[in-house]
C-alpha cells in the first residue's frame, strides 16, 4: 500500500514522542546517575530531548529536498545514484523518531525490579543501530553508483593517511569509553548503559557502529570524489554542500554515541550533558539543513 | 537552416557550469523561451537565448563573476558565429 502523505505520519510520530516524553516514568538508574529529585530529572530530560524535534524537522526538510530533486532528473544517468542517496536518507530520517518513540514506549513497561529493563535497553540500542546501518548501506550504494558514472578510480586511494588515522582514533576512543564504564558484575547498573556482557557488546554493538560510521564516511568520500571529477562549477558547489551536510550529520551521530558512553563526574554531570547535547543538536541540524540546501540548489538547476 | 552544432556548442560551454544538468538546462531554455526544438536552433536565436540563460543562471547563483564569465563565453560563441557568417558571405 502506498502512503499518500507520509509527512502527516511523521508529524504524528513527533506528537507521540512529545506526549510520551512529557509523561515518561523515571527509572531509579536515571535518578542515581544525576542524584536529583524525580520532578527535576523529568524537567531536565524534557528540556534535553525537546530539541530533537527540530533535528527531525530539519532531517525531513533534507529528505523532501532530495526526493524532489530526484523527481526532476527522472530518466537521467544520475537518477539511480541520487535515488539511492534519497532512500538511505529516508531510512535515517524515519529511523531517528521511530527509535526514539520505541525507546519511550518501552520505558513505560520497564520496571527496575524485573528483567524487562534490560530487554528494553538492548532492544532500543539494536533498533537504533539497525536503522543507521541500513541507512548508510543504502546511501553508500547510491554514492557508488554515482561515482561509477564518472569512471574515476577507486575511492580507497583517496582515503589518505589522515582520514584513516581519524577513523582509527574514533574507533579506539569509542571502545575505550564503553569498556572504561563497563561493570561486568551488574548488567542493569546505571553505568552499564547497554545491559550486555562485554564480549557481546564489542561484537554486536561497537563493531557494527564503527562499520556504520565507516560506511557513512565512505559515502561522503564518494560524493567529494564525484564533486572533484564532475564538470560544472555550480553543480560541484551543490555536491560539496551535500557532502558537508552529511559529514555534520555523521559527526552528530558519532557524538551521540560518545555522549552515551561517556559518564562524567557527578558534580557537573547535568551541565555537561546539557551543553554537550545542545552542541550535538546544533551540528545535526546544520548538517541536515546543508544537505537540504545542496539538494534544493540542484533541483533549481533542473527547473529554471 | 537547422544547426545542431550551435546547440551542442552551447551545451558544451554550459557543461563547465552546470555539469550533467547542462543538456537538460539548455533544452528547457530553447523549448520554453524560443519555443523551438534543439535541432531547430539557428545562429539568429543565439543572442536571445544568451539573454534568457543569463536571467536563469542569475537565479541559480549570486556570484556575479561566474554569471559574467559564462555569459561572455556564450557571447564569444555568438560573435564567432557572426564573423564566420560574414566570412562565408565574402567568400
Amino acid at each position: 500500500m502506498r502512503i499518500r502523505n507520509p509527512v502527516w505520519i511523521y508529524v504524528a510520530l513527533i506528537v507521540s514522542f512529545l506526549v510520551l516524553l512529557i509523561n515518561e516514568p523515571m527509572s531509579s538508574g536515571q535518578l542515581n546517575r544525576y542524584d536529583i529529585s524525580s520532578q527535576d530529572l523529568h524537567q531536565f530530560l524534557v528540556l534535553i530531548n525537546m530539541p530533537l524535534i527540530v533535528i527531525w524537522l530539519a532531517s525531513l526538510y533534507s529528505l523532501r529536498a532530495l526526493q524532489k530533486y530526484v523527481g526532476t532528473i527522472t530518466g537521467s544517468p544520475e537518477e539511480p545514484g541520487f535515488k539511492g542517496l534519497a532512500r538511505g536518507c529516508q531510512w535515517l530520517v524515519w529511523g531517528l523518531p521511530i527509535s526514539a518513540v520505541l525507546t519511550l514506549i518501552l520505558a513505560y513497561f520497564t520496571d527496575d525490579r524485573n528483567h524487562f529493563a534490560s530487554f528494553a535497553t538492548i532492544f532500543s540500542n539494536y533498533a537504533a543501530l539497525f536503522l543507521i546501518i541500513i541507512a548508510f548501506s543504502v546511501m553508500s550504494q547510491g554514492a557508488r553508483q554515482l561515482i561509477g558514472q564518472t569512471r574515476t578510480a577507486s575511492r580507497l586511494p583517496f582515503m589518505n593517511a589522515g582520514k584513516q588515522v581519524f577513523l582509527a582514533v574514533i574507533g579506539v576512543a569509542y571502545s575505550y569509553l564503553i569498556i572504561r564504564n563497563f561493570q561486568n558484575a551488574d548488567l542493569v547498573s546505571a553505568s552499564n548503559q547497554y545491559a550486555l556482557p562485554l564480549w557481546i557488546l564489542i561484537l554486536s554493538l561497537i563493531i557494527p557502529y564503527l562499520y556504520a560510521w565507516f560506511l557513512g564516511i565512505l559515502t561522503v568520500l564518494d560524493i567529494v570524489l564525484l564533486a572533484k571529477h564532475t564538470p560544472g562549477i555550480l553543480y560541484r558547489q551543490s555536491l560539496r554542500a551535500l557532502a558537508g551536510g552529511l559529514v555534520l550529520v555523521i559527526l552528530s551521530l558519532i557524538a551521540v554515541q560518545f555522549l552515551k558512553a561517556w559518564i562524567p563526574g557527578e558534580s557537573n554531570s547535568m551541565i555537561f550533558s546539557f551543553i554537550a547535547a545542545y552542541a550535538i543538536y546544533a551540528i545535526g541540524i546544520a548538517g541536515f539543513l546543508l544537505i537540504g540546501e545542496g539538494a534544493k540548489r540542484m533541483q533549481k538547476m533542473e527547473e529554471v | 537552416m537547422s544547426s545542431p552544432k550551435i546547440y551542442d556548442e552551447v551545451v558544451r560551454i554550459t557543461h563547465s557550469y552546470l555539469g550533467p544538468a547542462a543538456d537538460r538546462f539548455i533544452m528547457r531554455q530553447v523549448h520554453n523561451h524560443l519555443h523551438k526544438a534543439p535541432e531547430d536552433l539557428t545562429k539568429a536565436d543565439l543572442l536571445k537565448l544568451i539573454d534568457w540563460i543569463q536571467v536563469c543562471v542569475s537565479l541559480l547563483t549570486d556570484d556575479s563573476e561566474i554569471i559574467e564569465e559564462y555569459s561572455s563565453e556564450l557571447r564569444k560563441l555568438a560573435s564567432d558565429k557572426k564573423s564566420g557568417k560574414a566570412k562565408d558571405g565574402k567568400a
